[in-house]
């Protein structure tokens, strides 16, 4: 009898009837129909099925908008989008806007159990994060505030700052984030909808092929990171930390104080606004700091399985499980040429470095091995 | 290119002597929002990519140190460029990244180091 799964050999047949179908899904079917569309200089909306129902919106062949319902939407508070030259239709469901910073929570929110303590934003700059260190009010954080809009005047305005730099780049994150999500490789498209309403929110016009092999490096990262963290993967803040201070960004401060038990990186973009794929990226870096755990791994920072890595008998972690004390490295272990990163340490369970270790090395250089990826071999 | 409209940014970054390319780079994903290049030798993606794994590796190193330090700039020499990345924006936690690759044989580190820095700081906030 066969080896090959059944699944897969009936993927490999579909894959000989359909040209274009692949074992690994659709997502090449639906970058072909966005090729096409773009050669045809097409305008409309393109609905997409599967993990994340959302839609592709074009015009004159690039994408102008992007929305899934597993990523968060432009936040109303970025949106100060007339500035940016970007319309908002009135009547837009409103039940499906993001909660972003200053755009979201109820007023007056409390901490959700597990939490740190009150609602915080933004620590101040050069703030520290302590071990057993937690909110305190007026103290590093404060409540979070919008930014005063920009005043809006309706038409597309060249990036002359650094805030209206960012704000273009957080919207058109959104959009990105929205597409990569919808690549996935279980969506399948519909029939394209040719139409000339302007979509919910526009961006900047952006080609087919740049977003495409944006999306592509993207979910190179994502399948590096994986052995680590994915964007569902359950986190939690560690009950116990090895450093006697840490220095955290404001984006990681505002982590740290919603991480909650089974809080997952999507859970937490979806809480604040930000990118899936960019919050997914920080509580990585978190990680490897040692402020947040992955649930059900019993590996400190840095020390990510990898895929091919068996896991033995009895060594997979209980739910709720954590790693026992002596488990992770300690302020005075030598941590090899990067120390930083968990790229050169060895874990301190016995696991004298090899192959694993290399792979974690790799992870650290998660982006530069994507673009890398683009032109060797994949898989 | 995500954002054309910052190619604006760029374009003082041209001035340096020896300029091959100059991307504006998101530090937290490695997107490229805008490049310019002089030359076609040097792919940008991978430049930018480099740039914003090096920052990410430096700022697990600030957070580890944790001495209330920002990071201002880095050089890096390699046999024939000078790879220099800027933050963009006082923001102590850098978002946007201004990455300059240029012919170490034709560049004086110090007046590149200069003008990268007041190209970020022309850059009104």
């Amino acid at each position: 009898m066969s080896q090959v799964p059944r699944r897969t050999r009936v993927r490999q047949l579909a894959e000989s009837v359909w040209p274009g179908r692949t074992v690994n899904g659709y997502a090449n079917l639906i970058a072909a129909r966005l090729r096409k569309l773009g050669d045809e200089g097409g305008t409309g909306v393109l609905p997409v099925t599967g993990h994340g129902d959302g839609a592709i919106y074009f015009r004159g062949g690039q994408v102008v908008y992007a929305e899934s319902g597993r990523t968060p939407l432009p936040a109303p508070s970025l949106t100060g989008l007339a500035a940016l030259g970007l319309a908002e239709v009135p009547g837009f469901p409103a039940g499906r806007r993001s909660a972003g910073p200053g755009g979201g929570g109820p007023p007056g929110a409390t901490a959700q159990p597990g939490d740190l303590g009150p609602r915080i934003d933004h620590a101040a700059p050069g703030d520290h994060a302590r071990p057993g260190d937690h909110a305190r009010p007026g103290g590093p954080g404060q409540p979070a505030t919008s930014s005063p809009g920009p005043s809006g005047h309706g038409e597309l305005v060249a990036a002359h700052s650094v805030a209206r730099l960012a704000r273009t780049l957080a919207v058109t994150e959104a959009v990105i984030d929205a597409v990569t999500e919808l690549l996935a490789n279980d969506s399948r498209y519909a029939k394209f909808r040719h139409s000339d309403d302007p979509p919910p929110v526009q961006v900047r016009p952006i080609p087919v092929e740049t977003l495409l092999a944006e999306v592509q490096r993207r979910h190179e990262v994502l399948r590096q990171l994986a052995p680590v963290i994915t964007p569902d993967s359950a986190i939690a803040r560690q009950p116990s930390l090895d450093s006697p201070a840490l220095q955290v960004t404001q984006a990681q401060w505002a982590l740290l104080v919603r991480a909650g038990q089974g809080s997952t990186p999507r859970g937490l973009a979806m809480h604040l606004g930000g990118s899936v794929f960019g919050t997914t990226i920080e509580v990585y870096r978190l990680v490897e700091l040692g402020l947040l755990a992955v649930q059900g791994e019993p590996l400190g920072p840095g020390e990510a399985r990898g895929p091919g890595e068996p896991r033995g008998p009895g060594e997979h972690p209980g739910p709720g499980q954590r790693e026992q004390p002596g488990q992770r490295q300690g302020p005075g272990r030598p941590t090899g040429p990067s120390g930083l990163n968990g790229a050169g340490q060895q874990a301190a369970a016995g696991r004298p470095g090899g192959p694993a270790a290399g792979r974690r090395a790799g992870l650290a250089m998660s982006f530069i091995r994507a673009v890398s990826g683009e032109r060797g071999s994949d898989g | 290119m995500i954002l054309p409209e910052a190619d604006e940014l760029l374009t003082p970054a041209m001035a340096i002597d020896g300029f091959r390319l100059g991307c504006l780079v998101d530090a937290s994903t490695g997107m490229i929002l805008a490049s310019l290049e002089n030359s076609n030798a040097l792919s940008p993606p991978t430049a930018a990519a480099g740039a914003a794994d090096v920052v990410n590796v430096l700022a697990l190193l600030n957070g580890k140190l944790a001495t209330g330090e920002i990071l201002e700039d880095v050089m890096i020499t390699f046999s024939d460029s000078f790879f220099m990345v800027h933050p963009v924006g006082r923001d102590p936690g850098p978002r946007i990244l201004l990455l300059v690759v240029a012919d170490r044989h034709r560049t004086n580190l110090a007046l590149a180091h200069r003008a990268l820095r007041d190209i970020c700081a022309s850059i009104p906030s």
